[in-house]
C-alpha cells in the first residue's frame, strides 16, 4: 500500500521510486496534552516518509491528531516524543530562531481563515516573509509582483485583505507562501472556506505550483476534487496512520463519491 | 545526520519595524488612541504641575525683588514712628546676627554687651520654636495645656511651678511631643523669665528713641516725609538715638519714601482747579462742533469750578464719576497724557513733578497696585521645596497617577494582543522571531507614548500657563520660566514614553511566547 505510484507522472518531470528523495520522515512521533487533570494523547506513534514534490492529502475527521500531525510536520510544535526530520534535520534540536528561520524559508503555510495581515496591501503581505529573510525592498517588490502575477491578482496588489474576496484573499495569501521559495507547502483546508469554483482556482494554482516548481504540498482537505489531484492520500484516525494509498487506488473510489458533499 | 544551513534569522531594520508598527496603528486607531489618551492625560497632569508651580516660582521671585523696597520702607516708617513692642522685638532678635544693624540697635537701646546680646537672641530663637509649636496646636489639645494664654502669656503662666505640673500631666495624658525634652522648655522658662529684664531695658530705649525723634519734628510728624528727605544730619541725630538706617537701606528707603510722597501729590492733583486760560483752551480743542451752539454756556462753564477730573473724565470721553485714581495713574503713564497734564497745570503749579518724573511715579503706583493684590496668593503657591519645586506630597500623587497609566496601558495592550493572536502567530508562520514580536508591541507603545507625551505635554502647557495666568495675571506672562518650563516639557515627554514602554513589557512578552500553531485555530 505504501509504494509509490509514478504512473501518475511523466517519468521525465520526476525521478524513479527508488530515488524519490523523503523530505520529511518522522519516527514514533507522539503527542500529548494536558488539560487539568485528563491527559489527552493527540498523536500515538506516527513513522512516514513524505517525499519531495510530492502532491500529498492528509484526511481524518476532526480530532483525529490531524492538526496536531500538521503542526509537527511544519515545525510548529514541538513532540513530547519522537523525532520530526525536515531535510534530515532534527526540528526538535533547533531553537527558536533557527526554526523562525525554518518556517520562513522551507515551509509556506496556507490557513483555512488565510490569515492575511489585515492592515497591509496585497503586495506587502507578500513580501512580509520576505523582510524577515531579509530581501531588499526593491528585489522583494519585484518577486511580490512575480508571485502575484503568478497567482493572478497582479493588478490588485494595492488591495487591503478586506478589499477582496475569500478567494483572491486565498490566491494572496498562497503568494505569500511561495515568496522564499519553500520547498513545502503545508495547506490547511485551503478551500475550506471557498465555494466550488474559486475553490477551482486555487486547486489549479497549488497543483501548478507542485508540477511546475515541484514544490512538495502536504494538503489537509476533506475537498474531493483536491484529492484526486493528489500523488498519495494518507488517513489519520485516532492519533495513528490508518492508511496511505496512491491516488491510482482511489481514483475507481473517487468516482463513486465525486458527486456526494462528503466522504 | 545531515543538517541544512540553518542559519539565525535576520533582524528587521528599525525602519521597516517602525513601518510595520504604523501601519498597524493607523488599522486600529482606536486601540491606539486609548494608550495616547492615558499618556496624554498623564502628561498634561504632570505638565499642569510642573508649569504652574515653575511659573510661580518665578512670579514669587519677581515679587520678591520687587517689594522689599517697600518693605523696607515700610519697616523704617514703623521704626521711627511706633516704639516695637515685646514680640516684634523677640522675632527681631531670633534673626538678628551678631554685628548688624538690629543688634546694633539693640546693644544701643539696651546698653547691652554682645554676650549678653547673644544670650538674648538664644532665647529669643527658643521662643520662636515654642511658641509656633503652641501656634499649631489644635484647640482642642491646646486649651487643656495653656488654656486661654497667646504667645507670651503662655510663658508667664507657666511661670507657676503648680501650673507647669498640671501642663506636663497633661501632655502626658495628650501623648504630645514637644519639640525638645521637658526639661529644655523648663531651662528655657527660667532663662525666659531671667532675661525679661533686659528685654524691657531694650523696649525702654527703644521707646524714649521713637519719642526723641518725634520731638525733632515738632508740629505735623510724617515719617514718610522724613525719610524722603533723610540727609547726613538727620542720618546722625538718627544714629544717636541708637537707629542704624545703614548705607545700603538708606538710597533705597529714600527713593521709596520719596516716590510714595510723589505718587500721593500726584492723585491729590486730581482735584486740582484749572486756571481759566486752560480751560478756555481745552474747550475750543474739545468742542470744535459745538463751540457755534451759543456762549452763554461757556460762560457759565467759566463760572464753575473746573477740576483736572473734569478735564481727565472729558479727555478720556467717560462720566466723572467713574473716573478713579487708577485711570489718572494710567493716563500720566504714557508720555502723552504726563505732557497734557504738565500744559493743563502749568510747570508751577506742579511742585515740582516733572514731564518725567510724573510718569516714573504714576508707573511705580501701579506697579505697587498689581503686586498688592498678586502677593497673598503667590505665597501660597511658592514654598514648595525639593524636586523641580514639588513637595513630597505632589510628588506621591504623580507616582500614583502614573502607575495607574501603567496599569491602563497594559491592560489595554493586552486586550490588544489578545484581538491580535492569530495575526501574531501568523507573523510567527512567516518566520517572525520572538525578538521582532516584542519588539514590534514595545516600540508600537513607545510611539504612542511619544504621541500622547506631545499631546499631553502641550495641553498641561497650556492649562498651566491659563492657571497661572489666572492666579497672577500680567505678572505670569512676564516672568515666564522658558528655560525651566522647556526642561519641564522634556521631563513630561520622556517620562510618557518611559511609563508605555515600561507598561509594553508584559503584553509584549505574552505576545512573543504566543504559539506559531495558534494562526491554525479557527474559532
Amino acid at each position: 500500500m505504501n509504494q509509490i505510484q509514478a504512473q501518475a507522472h511523466p517519468p521525465a518531470a520526476r525521478p524513479d521510486d527508488g530515488e524519490r528523495r523523503v523530505i520529511i520522515r518522522t519516527r514514533n512521533l507522539r503527542k500529548s496534552y494536558r488539560m487539568g487533570q485528563v491527559i489527552t494523547e493527540a498523536l500515538r506513534g506516527i513513522d512516514v516518509e513524505l517525499y519531495g514534490e510530492e502532491f500529498l492529502c492528509v484526511m481524518g475527521p476532526s480530532g483525529s491528531g490531524k492538526s496536531t500531525f500538521f503542526n509537527m510536520v511544519g515545525g510548529l510544535d514541538s513532540p513530547t516524543s519522537g523525532r520530526v526530520f525536515i531535510d534530515d534535520v532534527d526540528v526538535a534540536q533547533l531553537s527558536a530562531v533557527e526554526l523562525a528561520f525554518l518556517r520562513c524559508r522551507k515551509i509556506g503555510y496556507i490557513f483555512q481563515t488565510y490569515n492575511l495581515v489585515q492592515y497591509l496591501t496585497a503586495l506587502e503581505n507578500v513580501t512580509v516573509p520576505m523582510a524577515f529573510a531579509g530581501v531588499s525592498g526593491d528585489e522583494a517588490r519585484e518577486r511580490g509582483m512575480a508571485l502575484l502575477d503568478l497567482v493572478g491578482l497582479k493588478e490588485r496588489w494595492f488591495h487591503k485583505p478586506i478589499e477582496m474576496s475569500g478567494g483572491q484573499q486565498q490566491r494572496t495569501a498562497i503568494a505569500r507562501s511561495m515568496s522564499n521559495n519553500p520547498a513545502i507547502l503545508l495547506c490547511d483546508e485551503p478551500t475550506g472556506n471557498l465555494d466550488l469554483r474559486t475553490g477551482a482556482e486555487i486547486h489549479a494554482i497549488l497543483k501548478g505550483l507542485n508540477k511546475e516548481r515541484g514544490v512538495t504540498i502536504i494538503c489537509a482537505t476533506h475537498d474531493h476534487r483536491l484529492i484526486s489531484m493528489a500523488d498519495r492520500i494518507m488517513w489519520i484516525r485516532d492519533g495513528q496512520v490508518e492508511r496511505i494509498v496512491n491516488r491510482s487506488e482511489v481514483t475507481v473510489e473517487t468516482g463513486a463519491i465525486e458527486g456526494q458533499e462528503n466522504e | 545526520m545531515k543538517t541544512i544551513e540553518v542559519k539565525d534569522q535576520v533582524r528587521l531594520p528599525l525602519s521597516r519595524c517602525v513601518e510595520l508598527v504604523l501601519s498597524s496603528m493607523r488599522y486600529r486607531l482606536f486601540r491606539a488612541s486609548i494608550t495616547v489618551t492615558i499618556i496624554s492625560l498623564a502628561g498634561a497632569f504632570l505638565m499642569t504641575i510642573l508649569g504652574e508651580g515653575l511659573i510661580a516660582r518665578q512670579v514669587a521671585g519677581y515679587i520678591e525683588a520687587h517689594t522689599a523696597p517697600r518693605k523696607a520702607l515700610s519697616f523704617w516708617v514703623t521704626r521711627i514712628s511706633v516704639p516695637m513692642t515685646s514680640p516684634q522685638l523677640v522675632r527681631e532678635l531670633a534673626k538678628a546676627q551678631a554685628g548688624d544693624d538690629r543688634w546694633q540697635e539693640f546693644a544701643a537701646w539696651g546698653r547691652l554687651s554682645d554676650a549678653q546680646l547673644s544670650q538674648l537672641a538664644d532665647i529669643a530663637r527658643r521662643q520662636v520654636i515654642y511658641e509656633a509649636y503652641f501656634e499649631n496646636l489644635g484647640e482642642g489639645q491646646r486649651r487643656p495645656l495653656v488654656g486661654r494664654a497667646q504667645g507670651e502669656e503662655i510663658f508667664t503662666s507657666l511661670q507657676d511651678p503648680a501650673r507647669f505640673v498640671t501642663f506636663k500631666e497633661v501632655l502626658r495624658t495628650l501623648l504630645r511631643q514637644l519639640p525638645t525634652p521637658v526639661a529644655e522648655l523648663e531651662a528655657f522658662l527660667r532663662d525666659w523669665q531671667a532675661a525679661g529684664e533686659l528685654r524691657r531695658t531694650i523696649l525702654e530705649g527703644n521707646a524714649r528713641s521713637v519719642e526723641g525723634v518725634r520731638k525733632t519734628y515738632p508740629g505735623d510728624f510724617d515719617p514718610q516725609r522724613i525719610l524722603a528727605e533723610v540727609d547726613d544730619n538727620l542720618l546722625k541725630t538718627l544714629g544717636t538715638m541708637g537707629f542704624r538706617l545703614s548705607g545700603r537701606d538708606l538710597p533705597v528707603v529714600r527713593d521709596q519714601a520719596q516716590l510714595s510722597l510723589d505718587a500721593k501729590r500726584l492723585a491729590g492733583l486730581l482735584n486740582e482747579p484749572v486756571s481759566d486760560t486752560a480751560v478756555a483752551v481745552q474747550k475750543n480743542a474739545g468742542n470744535n462742533k459745538e463751540s457755534t451752539d451759543d456762549s452763554s454756556a461757556a460762560g457759565s462753564r467759566q463760572a464753575t469750578k473746573v477740576l483736572v477730573k473734569n478735564l481727565l473724565a472729558r479727555r478720556l470721553d467717560v462720566d466723572i464719576a467713574s473716573v478713579t485714581v487708577q485711570m489718572f495713574y494710567q493716563e500720566m503713564e504714557s508720555a502723552a497724557g504726563s505732557a497734557w497734564l504738565v500744559e493743563q497745570i502749568g510747570k508751577g503749579r506742579l511742585g515740582g513733578l516733572t514731564d518725567n518724573r510724573i510718569r516714573q511715579v504714576a508707573q511705580y503706583a501701579l506697579d505697587q497696585g498689581k503686586l498688592e493684590t498678586v502677593s497673598v496668593s503667590v505665597s501660597q503657591v511658592a514654598e514648595g521645596e525639593g524636586f523641580m519645586g514639588l513637595n513630597p506630597r505632589t510628588l506621591a500623587l504623580i507616582a500614583v497617577s502614573f502607575f495607574v497609566c501603567i496599569v491602563g496601558i497594559a491592560n489595554a495592550m493586552l486586550m490588544s494582543v489578545t484581538e491580535r493572536f492569530r495575526e501574531i502567530a501568523t507573523m510567527k508562520c512567516l518566520g517572525a522571531t520572538d525578538g521582532f514580536i516584542m519588539i514590534n508591541f514595545i516600540l508600537e507603545s513607545i510611539m504612542q507614548g511619544i504621541a500622547g507625551g506631545v499631546i499631553g505635554v502641550v495641553l498641561g502647557f497650556l492649562l498651566g500657563t491659563l492657571r497661572a495666568w489666572g492666579s497672577y495675571g500680567w505678572m505670569a506672562m512676564a516672568n515666564y520660566p522658558v528655560a525651566n518650563l522647556t526642561q519641564a516639557a522634556a521631563l513630561a515627554l520622556g517620562i510618557g514614553v518611559i511609563i508605555s514602554a515600561l507598561a509594553a513589557v508584559y503584553p509584549a512578552y505574552v505576545a512573543a511566547r504566543l504559539a506559531p500553531m495558534e494562526a491554525m485555530r479557527i474559532e
